[in-house]
């Protein structure tokens, strides 16, 4: 390695560089060219600088491209003549197929040609890079998430996602319960292997302060049913899917084994403590893999059988009527999923009569292929990515338009050319040919540049840190996949949009285009010209009014109004369940962390919750809503669905959720006294119109709850939530030992991270240090969809607004060079400068004008497919429509005025001279 | 190689590699020597880039002109640099090549001067 900093960026460039070359060559060359690489640009540096080490680049491409052309034309030629030649290796490849010398001749002349105007070629393949880079940057982020699925694994074509539906498809999921899942298990032979997991949170430590970890329950044919093997050690055996809680075993994922054990080579056989329990480490997974949704990061697996000691909870192997798994199961061969579906519903019904009745009308089996998401929000992901990916295509036929229409301007200067070629008796083809392959060649010199942006800027994606509730990772760099499709979309653009310029170039009669001159040149160019830059207009206008719609849906979701107050809260997750807690003394310590952050400085009001708000995550349950005659459309058994939170007392004062009616939760309403709920005003309006809320009664499974306060109605789940209606139970009455802290401070909210950090450290020295992140942060991740959209609509807008302009300003400038006699004799026969300057300013603004209306047009129909992402944003806002419309006219005025202006100082003199 | 190959079909050279097989001529160097020792030697006429280099260098290599050599320089620390000499045919083309372009410049001279002698 070289020690030379300086060069080490560069040097990476160059062996992005060498891809161009064939395999072969590669191989065997690369190191020594990377070596030589290095040697030359210290030599140029020392010798001429910056300067020198442009030129040796510019040279190095020229280079790499004539070089690697050669070599695949060898390449190919070898392969080809090996199979029809019968002397082995002639010394000199002879004369080969005549096709390979055209080809070979094209690139040739395309290498000469391109040379020859080295600003023409690294302008237009700096405009290629930068479309190609959008597409290809969004293309590997969305082909990483949806077409990566499971890396690591074995055939994942195979892998299914099962879940449970109710039978009317209405789309509403229920998590399996363990012995649903052993019946599948046991009973299907459409599958071959069907394998259980969930999430579960552990603290794994080796003697001091233990890590919080993300962690999967899992089967013990989970491994092999995905098909992985492991890096070291073993993974489970079936064995360990028998006696439930002796099986204290752990495997690691290779990051955590690094990250926590400094890839200890000999850990396999050592013991670590999890949730304070002693467990046997018996093997490493692979580095690539990390569980079924691979952008959450998993750090250690523990088998099933260990969860009723993990979450205790005795009847969590046994127990029907709990869900809490994810099922994923193998298609056995020539099976297809109808098969699949149809056997599993069949063993589902079979079983029903073990289930509580509630789990009866589920008995609909969804069976989608494995996409590294939850089968339910994959859909939204796709049609999100699908609309990310068409933003960034415009942005390269953008860019493709303005290299066509760079081509075309070229095609005109090179007219002579053609038509002496012509003369000289070469044919149409041959010459469209020619001009194709150059197109070709520039789209994908241009893909290259794109693929070292989409490298780059994927990397800045991996380094984003989400404010989410559980550790994202996202490797979305481009693999083999995002390659090919760069390269395929470079052949296409090239082909695409170098036809037009190649047609226009070899549209002459030789007789008329060796007698040269510039006038005439025909109007059917200076149209099609036109017609790109009107399409550039109204493409990149389309851009803008997206991520102006996009920016109007993030202040719109920032203003609405939660009905609660979230600014000086801060919010951590308490989880001691995985410390060794059992519920008597986990509420001992809630109460004790309660009072302890009482006392700190400036800290007005703590309670619990089980879930986040506004932060998309959501609950639900039913209950019989007693003295109310059921509706028409009701369930039979008078059940209602109603979303539910479950919240400690003071929960309201932290939140400042008024209360309009009664009183909220209190201490004195705890496990032993019977349940209480408070309601919203949504939830009184439409089960007891006209009644008092206070005193009414609903039941659930076991219990009856009396309604002792109405809260305000206000946003629970999500931001852009239709409003609902909504139970609040006390979480002393509903109780979990894993809870989100809450804390209310007169101060900033951000100033109580470390106190939060020291209370539960003073609390429980051994408790992982939760991670403490602000409501304001917390509830981010709700509008992130729209940030992320805002802002990959405004970096292409304005990329394809600066392209745009460019187009434009070639144009107009164009026209100019091309109207100079006229405007000599204009101004000969009086016309002023204003006057000239107002004709050229009216003709660029002539498109200008042509452009806004299409790209109008394009937008009245097209922003309403975005409308699910726009918070009630309309996607006609009068706004958006009037401001940027007006803004893009303004960059456009500029773009028009630079050639108008010297257009007006055209000496008519000088003119009428030429 | 059972038969010694025809010598007259790999020349005459094209000047890149005659410009390679003389800077190897003189000692067995790697990439970068030979990039320096040809530029150095055409007063920066003829200035190789590594694509072209190597490609000219896999052609040479295998038409068995140049070898890839075992020993190093003694001052060169750097391990990974491939060297490349000339093999016994590789210095038979070059001879071969430079006397038949020996034999042409006698011929070009003879008839300068024979032009000057005798003005038409």
């Amino acid at each position: 390695m070289t020690n030379d900093r300086g060069v080490r960026w560069p040097e990476r460039a160059y062996a992005a560089l060498l891809w161009l070359y064939p395999a072969p060559f590669r191989r065997r060359f690369a190191t020594d060219m990377r070596e030589l690489f290095v040697d030359r640009c210290r030599a140029e540096r020392l010798r001429s600088g910056r300067r020198g080490v442009a030129r040796l680049w510019w040279r190095l491409m020229a280079d790499a491209v004539t070089a690697a052309g050669h070599e695949h034309a060898a390449d190919l030629r070898e392969r080809f003549t090996s199979r029809v030649a019968t002397l082995p290796n002639p010394p000199r490849p002879a004369t080969g197929d005549p096709m390979f010398e055209t080809m070979l001749h094209d690139l040739r002349y395309t290498g000469r040609m391109l040379r020859k105007s080295p600003a023409f070629t690294i302008i237009a393949m700096l405009v290629i890079a930068l479309g190609s880079g959008a597409v290809t940057t969004i293309f590997s982020a969305a082909s990483a998430l949806l077409f990566r699925p499971l890396p690591g694994a074995r055939d994942p074509g195979r892998l299914v996602d099962i879940a449970r539906t109710d039978t009317d498809h209405s789309r509403s999921y229920i998590t399996p319960s363990y012995p649903f899942y052993t019946h599948l298990r046991d009973e299907s032979h459409q599958l071959h292997g069907v394998a259980a997991w969930t999430f579960i949170q552990l603290t794994v430590s080796t003697g001091a302060q233990g890590t919080t970890t993300f962690g999967n329950l899992v089967s013990a044919n989970y491994f092999s049913v995905i098909g992985v093997r492991p890096a070291l050690g073993r993974f489970f055996t079936p064995d360990e899917d028998r006696n439930p809680g002796a099986h204290p075993v752990v495997v690691l994922s290779d990051g955590f084994w690094r990250g926590r054990f400094n890839a200890d080579p000999a850990i396999v056989g050592k013991q670590v403590l999890v949730n304070s329990a002693p467990y046997i480490v018996i093997g490493v997974a692979p580095p690539k893999f990390s569980g079924v949704f691979p952008i959450v990061r998993t750090d250690a697996w523990v088998p099933l059988t260990m969860a009723p000691l993990l979450q205790h909870d005795a009847t969590a192997l046994t127990d029907p009527g709990a869900g809490w798994l994810r099922i994923i199961g193998r298609l056995a061969d020539g099976v297809t999923i109808p098969q699949a579906r149809s056997e599993l519903a069949t063993i589902a019904v079979a079983h029903a009569a073990e289930e509580p009745a509630d789990f009866r009308e589920f008995r609909g089996i969804a069976i989608s292929r494995i996409t590294g998401f939850p089968a339910d929000a994959s859909g939204a992901i796709m049609a999100f990515a699908l609309l990310l990916l068409v933003i960034s295509g415009m942005v390269l036929v953008i860019a493709s338009v303005n290299v066509a229409g760079m081509l075309l301007a070229r095609a005109t200067t090179r007219r002579r050319e053609m038509a002496l070629r012509i003369a000289l008796g070469a044919g149409r083809a041959r010459l469209i040919r020619q001009m194709l392959t150059e197109s070709i060649v520039l789209f994908v010199g241009g893909a290259a540049g794109g693929l070292l942006i989409a490298v780059f800027a994927t990397r800045l994606f991996a380094r984003i840190q989400l404010p989410a509730e559980v550790p994202i990772r996202a490797d979305v760099a481009p693999d083999y996949r995002v390659l090919a499709f760069a390269l395929g979309l470079a052949l296409i653009t090239g082909v695409v949009f170098g036809l037009a310029p190649a047609l226009e170039a070899t549209r002459h009669d030789p007789s008329v285009g060796l007698r040269s001159e510039s006038a005439g040149s025909g109007t059917r160019r200076t149209g099609l010209r036109n017609a790109l830059v009107v399409g550039q207009l109204a493409i990149s206008l389309l851009l803008l009014m997206s991520a102006g719609l996009f920016v109007r849906a993030l202040n719109r979701g920032q203003q609405i109004p939660a009905g609660f107050e979230i600014a000086h809260v801060a919010t951590a997750p308490i989880d001691v369940s995985t410390s060794g807690y059992l519920e008597p003394r986990a509420r001992l310590f809630f109460d004790a962390l309660k009072q302890r952050l009482l006392r700190a400085p400036g800290v007005a009001a703590v309670s619990y919750a089980r879930w986040v708000p506004l932060t998309g995550s959501s609950m639900g349950t039913r209950f019989r809503i007693d003295g109310r005659a059921p509706a028409p459309g009701d369930r039979p058994d008078n059940m209602v669905d109603v979303s539910l939170g479950v919240v400690a007392p003071d929960y309201f004062a932290v939140m400042q959720m008024p209360l309009v009616r009664g009183r909220g939760f209190r201490d004195a309403d705890n496990a032993t006294a019977p349940m209480v709920a408070v309601v919203n005003e949504a939830f009184a309006r439409k089960y007891w119109p006209g009644r008092d809320p206070i005193g009414q009664t609903f039941h659930d499974q076991q219990n009856q709850i009396t309604v002792v306060g109405v809260a305000r109605d206000a946003k629970y789940f999500t931001l852009n939530e239709a409003l609902q209606p909504f139970v609040f139970l006390n979480l002393l009455q509903d109780w979990a030992p894993s809870a989100n802290l809450f804390v209310r401070t007169t101060g900033d909210a951000a100033t109580l991270a470390p106190i939060i950090r020291d209370a539960v450290r003073d609390a429980d020295p051994l408790l992982p240090s939760p991670a403490v992140v602000t409501m304001a942060v917390a509830t981010q991740v709700g509008l992130l969809p729209q940030r992320i959209a805002a802002a990959v609509t405004g970096v292409m807008g304005v990329l394809g607004l600066i392209l745009a302009v460019v187009g434009l300003y070639g144009v107009v400038s164009f026209t100019v060079s091309q109207r100079t006699r006229e405007i000599g004799v204009r101004m000969a026969l009086g016309a002023d400068r204003a006057t000239v300057l107002r004709m050229v300013l009216r003709d660029g603004m002539r498109l200008v004008v042509i452009g806004i209306v299409v790209g109008l047009v394009l937008a009245v129909g097209a922003t309403r497919v975005m409308s699910r992402f726009l918070y009630g944003v309309s996607p006609l806002d009068p706004y958006v429509f009037a401001v940027i419309p007006i803004g893009l006219a303004a960059a456009t005025l500029i773009a028009s005025y630079l050639p108008a202006r010297r257009a007006a100082s055209t000496d008519p003199l000088a003119a009428l001279r030429e | 190689m059972s038969r010694p190959p025809d010598i007259t079909t790999l020349i005459p050279l094209k000047p890149v590699e005659l410009e390679l097989l003389l800077a190897l001529a003189a000692e067995e160097r790697h990439g970068y020597a030979l990039v320096q020792e040809i530029t150095a030697q055409t007063d920066g006429v003829v200035q190789l880039e590594p694509g072209n280099l190597y490609r000219v260098i896999k052609r040479l290599l295998a038409d068995g002109l140049v070898q890839e050599s075992t020993r190093r320089a003694i001052d060169d620390t750097d391990e990974r640099r491939r060297y490349y000499r000339l093999t016994a045919l590789g210095v038979r083309v070059l001879n071969a090549e430079l006397s038949r372009i020996r034999s042409i410049m006698a011929r070009a001279s003879v008839r300068a001067f024979t032009r000057r002698l005798n003005p038409a």
